[in-house]
């Protein structure tokens, strides 16, 4: 192979997606080639600027510390409608189909009429009717209605033939009182009336495909607001693509929620533990688990201040954020190796002055000046170089709470 | 506790599970979408939404793919329709030729500035979630493929075209603020 063969590969090796065989192959050539080489080198530089250029702008980015109570908050609602049993995905988006579910209907409107029509014709009804005093008077509730044959048949679980149909198919004294309700049926809708709403109007409100501009969930909850309420309002495409997005690929259409809730209601809803009650736990147990799953070794904070929960714990480009609530207010933990340049500040922020924390100089910074209801709501971090690590505590909270924070980590 | 099993418990109706796949991936999916959007309303708004599209149709999640990919392609493809319904990304939103110097109407500008960073972010969208997904989230080519849903030798011709932009300006001796 010539040079002009090999140039193609060097963003390849870059890439990680050269074979292991020609990946040989061409370390054998940079070996030699210091034209090729010289490409490469200046390749990497382009490569390594462009990680840490992007990994950089990545890691600067601040996510609101109440993002993911907001997106609890806006889940609430649809907590209270139960998930579909994955067996039974295929049933609602089938019978969303108007066609089908027009069929199924006709279907059944036709089944009930033809069996009543061939196993209790008017005639035979009015035979029953008539009959129904000579059958016993107790019987009188279960014939004043014509459909007291099938009924009765299908309570035993026999089928009706036509020798039962009619006037046999009065049951003697003997037999139970039948309610007036479908016996087959009877427990779907029990739980349908449970719902608050209307089963068929919701049904029909479900099932339509959401229009161009209006959102695919029509509901929002009263709970959801603010953010919540902007993000219920899904573009009409955003919904097309979303089930466009995942790989499994046979999604059905949007908003299956409620016509589960009507379709499956039968089925016992999920358990929803109490939060609260699981709060310490999920917390003690979520950190303990990204320890172990993610490999992290972080600074712990030996005080935290009264009330403060932890949040969560990640790892983006080397840097380790542990994030805590407390109250209304957030903190977070950063974690990332120490740097030889000394410590700066970003843009956003506003150098406010210098404190000591565990025997090292540590920058004072606030992103949003301003006190509100005599309470701080400033961001103020604590940047220091502690152990070969750029540390920092910030957040919404009194600086002597922080410095309390930061000088108990390790 | 494993991803897989999270899931499981998602499906059954557990909503405490799914709430620990939100604190789990909620901020790096924020970060994902603000490369591209830019705007933090616009990026909240999606990340909600990807959340709970992945909720209502956590039991269609078969784990032919990990949960991350899933949400991942669910945002970006959020971003897209954002970036669609507004008129002035509307152009810098076309299928750009593999030039990826076609992909922005005011290059000659962009050449003129020496923060790097600004480069980046006035890149085509397509460009900027390729970077996003491969520098910034360490995903692979593969990876990157997937979650975009396009062929792997697209995502390996932005990534060469990218790296090329950036050597061409490092030859020409820019001084880059970082």
């Amino acid at each position: 192979m010539c040079c002009e063969e090999y140039l193609p590969l060097l963003n390849e090796l870059l890439n990680k997606t050269l074979a292991p065989g020609d990946k040989r192959g061409l370390e054998a050539h940079l070996a030699v080639c210091e034209g090729c080489r010289a490409e490469f080198q200046r390749l990497k530089k382009a490569d390594d600027l462009l990680r840490e250029i992007v990994s950089g702008m990545f890691s600067e980015i601040e996510v609101p510390p109440e993002l993911s109570c907001r997106i609890g908050k806006a889940l609430e609602g649809q907590r209270q409608k139960p998930v579909r049993p994955a067996h039974l995905g295929w049933l609602p988006a089938l019978l969303r189909t108007s066609a089908v579910a027009a069929a199924l209907l006709l279907f059944i409107a036709a089944g009930t009429f033809g069996y009543r029509y061939i196993f209790s014709p008017p005639w035979k009804q009015s035979e029953v009717v008539w009959q129904e005093p000579a059958a016993g008077g107790e019987q009188k509730s279960m014939v004043s209605s014509d459909d007291a044959g099938p009924e009765a048949g299908s309570e035993t679980g026999s089928g009706p033939g036509p020798e039962t149909s009619g006037a046999k198919d009065v049951r003697p004294e003997s037999a139970p009182v039948i309610p007036r309700e479908p016996a087959p049926s009877s427990e779907p809708g029990k739980n349908l009336n449970l719902q608050p709403e209307s089963g068929i109007e919701r049904l029909s409100q479900e099932s339509a495909p959401p229009g161009p501009g209006g959102p695919p969930e029509p509901d929002p909850e009263p709970e959801v607001t603010g953010r919540q309420r902007g993000g219920a309002n899904i573009p009409g495409d955003a919904g097309s693509a979303a089930d466009s997005a995942p790989p499994e690929g046979a999604l059905p259409a949007e908003s299956p929620g409620q016509e589960e809730k009507l379709l499956f209601a039968a089925g016992a809803p999920p358990a929803i533990p109490d939060a609260k009650e699981k709060e310490g736990d999920f917390a003690r147990d979520h950190q303990e688990n990204a320890t172990k799953e993610l490999g992290l070794a972080y600074l712990k904070p030996g005080y935290l201040p009264p009330g403060a929960e932890f949040q969560d714990v990640t790892r983006i480009s080397g840097t380790i954020y542990q994030n805590y609530r407390v109250g209304r207010f957030s903190m977070q933990i950063r974690q990332s190796p120490a740097v030889s340049s000394g410590i700066t500040t970003g843009p956003a922020s506003r150098k406010t002055g210098e404190i000591e924390i565990n025997g090292a100089r540590a920058i004072l910074t606030e992103t949003e000046a301003g006190a509100e209801n005599g309470t701080s709501n400033r961001l103020i971090t604590i940047t220091w170089q502690q152990d070969g690590l750029l540390l920092s505590v910030g957040g919404e909270l009194p600086l002597g709470e922080l410095v309390k924070v930061a000088s108990s980590l390790e | 506790m494993p991803e897989k099993n999270l899931i499981r418990e998602a499906q059954t109706g557990d909503s405490d599970a799914f709430t620990q796949l939100v604190q789990r991936y909620s901020s790096d999916a924020y970060r994902t979408a603000f490369m591209v959007l830019h705007d933090r309303d616009d990026v909240e708004d999606v990340v909600q939404e990807a959340f709970l599209t992945c909720y209502r149709k956590i039991n269609t999640f078969r784990m032919d793919s990990s949960f991350k990919t899933w949400l991942y392609r669910i945002v970006v493809n959020l971003c897209y329709d954002r970036i669609r319904k507004k008129s002035r990304e509307r152009a810098a939103f076309q299928r750009v030729s593999s030039n990826m110097k076609t992909g922005y109407r005011d290059m000659a500008d962009i050449e003129k500035r020496i923060d790097l960073k600004n480069v980046i972010s006035t890149l085509n969208p397509d460009y900027r979630i390729t970077l996003t997904l491969y520098y910034g989230m360490d995903f692979s080519v593969q990876k990157v493929a997937e979650v975009l849903g396009i062929p792997v030798g697209t995502v390996k011709s932005r990534l060469n075209s990218a790296r090329n932009l950036l050597k061409e300006r490092l030859e020409r001796g820019h001084e880059y603020v970082l």
